[in-house]
């Protein structure tokens, strides 16, 4: 079934590869999320209860998501390279992995932002959040162990390890932050739940979801195209396309 | 569906709560750019690092030719010498 | 003045060159903060007592973490031992790389040093002290890290060697500091706790570039 990615297993169809999706990519993130960003922003109505604070939600949620689906994708990518031994999977885990990191990063933020004036608080130490910044630790994790090995083999797979084992932590972090909550009742603010949201708010949400995604493969894709002229630059077809779009 | 606010004072203000507003879409929309940017970046510094090996090459090239060229004057004096003598 | 000049931009060059070890004590340092909730639960008072006494902790960890790095590489590839017998002066020698450390090492974790800030919890009065005794205190703790850093910097493992020699200046620091961000979250005034770790880091200023000179000659003979 999967045969039709084996010829990616080669640096050189994989670059053809994501220079032909690119700029795809590139243009539906960028219309969904304009078009996501300015109806959240402007065309629907405030929230009874969060009033417009509640617009940050449109970055907010995508973000989040896609914070998550980025390292399950980062740690796919890592499985497929320790498994099968493929060189370019482990390019694309190295590529997705700070494009994730910023999606977390703008998810904390976000949230943090939205916090402030919502429940009196920028930062507080409940499950949800807690989790999210050890998944933010866990990206920078998996990028400097990469980044501190020479023999970027030797690299690709010791970062896939950490990566993957990342991935059996996530659920042990996520339950146990939550029990541990449970168990302090210090916490001074009660409740997190997002808000359960109308239909006429849901549409924007969706397609910044899409958007965001979308931005997500855009920006590996790019990586993805770089690290493979990166690892493979004293090979003629990589001096060849560099110094071909060197001209251009 | 229609544009919810009144004006663009309403719009940038956000029912009191501008300030987070725009610092939440502010800083995402600088970490996306930043991360763009990068992008474009990495690939312009690949590009330097291609045409700065061409251009040693071709260095080294021409030092050889050079070195050759004059090997073969010095030769070639050589053998005229002799053979003047 | 020029040979100075040049160890400082040789070594500014180097630091900067190898960002992901610049960026380990920045990581160990937010992760050590981040631990102290998970281990004593999120209560926001809980975390605003311990919360200065935490942060200078992690501080110091976060320092020894990436003091060994102050001499090692010059040392393991000789230009260490250059530099002593080219005759340039070792005590402003080893002023300016321990100025180097500090630009690259620690003003990093001073910058994080809002974030974590907020994470503890700390009113906006205490995070004033905080940074000035941050600011103050750590080029002490790197002055006089040097000094140790400068006697292991031939061993093997030299780490708890370096946290033990240390001691004697981390316990009156840490006193002084916690005491002068006690003091802010109670409104009272603490420039006599400051004052204290000045006079300290005046004295280290004036003693340990030629310490840690001494060190050196005494590890590379």
């Amino acid at each position: 079934m999967w045969k039709w990615l084996h010829p990616y297993a080669k640096s050189e169809s994989a670059y053809q590869l994501c220079k032909t999706l690119l700029p795809w990519f590139a243009i539906s993130a960028i219309l969904s999320l304009v078009i996501g960003t300015v109806w959240g922003l402007a065309f629907v109505p405030a929230d009874y209860q969060q009033g417009d604070s509640v617009r940050i939600i449109y970055i907010h949620v995508p973000s989040a998501i896609l914070s998550m689906g980025a390292y399950s994708a980062m740690a796919i990518a890592a499985f497929i390279g320790l498994v099968w031994q493929i060189r370019t999977a482990y390019m694309a885990m190295i590529a997705i992995a700070p494009v994730g990191a910023m999606m977390t990063f703008i998810a904390l933020f976000t949230g943090a932002a939205w916090g402030k004036p919502m429940w009196g608080t920028w930062w507080v130490w409940d499950a949800r959040l807690t989790s999210e910044l050890v998944l933010l630790f866990m990206f920078m994790g998996v990028i400097s162990l990469y980044k501190s090995f020479d023999d970027k083999l030797q690299a690709g797979k010791a970062a896939a390890v950490l990566a993957i084992i990342g991935v059996i932590n996530l659920p042990i972090i996520h339950y146990s932050v939550e029990w541990w909550n449970t168990l302090h009742q210090g916490a001074s603010i009660s409740k997190f739940e997002r808000p359960s949201i109308a239909n006429e708010m849901l549409w924007p949400l969706l397609i910044n979801l899409l958007g965001a995604g979308l931005l997500v493969g855009a920006l590996t894709l790019k990586r993805l195209q770089n690290e493979l002229l990166r690892r493979e630059i004293h090979r003629p077809w990589a001096i060849k396309t560099l110094l071909k779009e060197g001209r251009s | 569906m229609s544009f919810h606010f009144d004006s663009w004072q309403a719009f940038l203000h956000m029912g009191g709560y501008g300030f987070f507003v725009w610092l939440a879409f502010g800083v995402s929309l600088l970490a996306v750019l930043a991360t763009v940017y990068e992008g474009i970046w990495a690939k312009q510094q690949l590009i330097k690092a291609v045409n700065a090996q061409m251009a040693r090459r071709q260095r080294i090239k021409q030092a050889k030719q050079r070195e050759a060229a004059t090997d073969e004057l010095a030769i070639s004096t050589e053998i005229h010498s002799q053979e003047v003598k | 003045m020029s040979v100075l000049m040049a160890v400082f931009k040789r070594d500014m060059a180097l630091a900067f060159r190898q960002r992901a070890e610049l960026l380990q004590p920045m990581l160990f340092f937010v992760l050590v903060i981040t631990l102290f909730p998970l281990g004593v639960g999120p209560g926001p008072d809980t975390l605003q007592k311990i919360g200065p006494g935490v942060i200078w902790v992690a501080a110091i960890l976060a320092s020894l973490l990436g003091m060994e790095r102050l001499f090692r590489d010059d040392y393991l590839d000789g230009s260490l031992e250059q530099l002593m017998i080219s005759g340039a002066p070792m005590a402003l020698v080893s002023l300016v790389k321990v100025c180097v450390h500090w630009l690259a090492s620690i003003l990093p974790l001073i910058l994080l040093s809002p974030l974590l800030a907020l994470f503890l919890n700390l009113t906006v009065e205490m995070y004033w002290a905080l940074l000035a005794t941050l600011l103050i205190g750590t080029p002490l703790l790197s002055l006089v890290g040097a000094i140790a850093v400068g006697l292991t910097v031939g061993l093997q493992k030299g780490g708890v060697l370096l946290a033990l020699l240390m001691l004697p200046v981390f316990v009156p620091l840490l006193i002084f500091a916690t005491g002068a961000v006690d003091a802010a979250a109670l409104q009272l005034p603490y420039s006599a706790h400051l004052g204290f770790i000045a006079a300290m880091l005046l004295l280290a200023l004036a003693l340990a570039p030629a310490a840690i000179a001494y060190a050196l000659r005494v590890s590379l003979s």
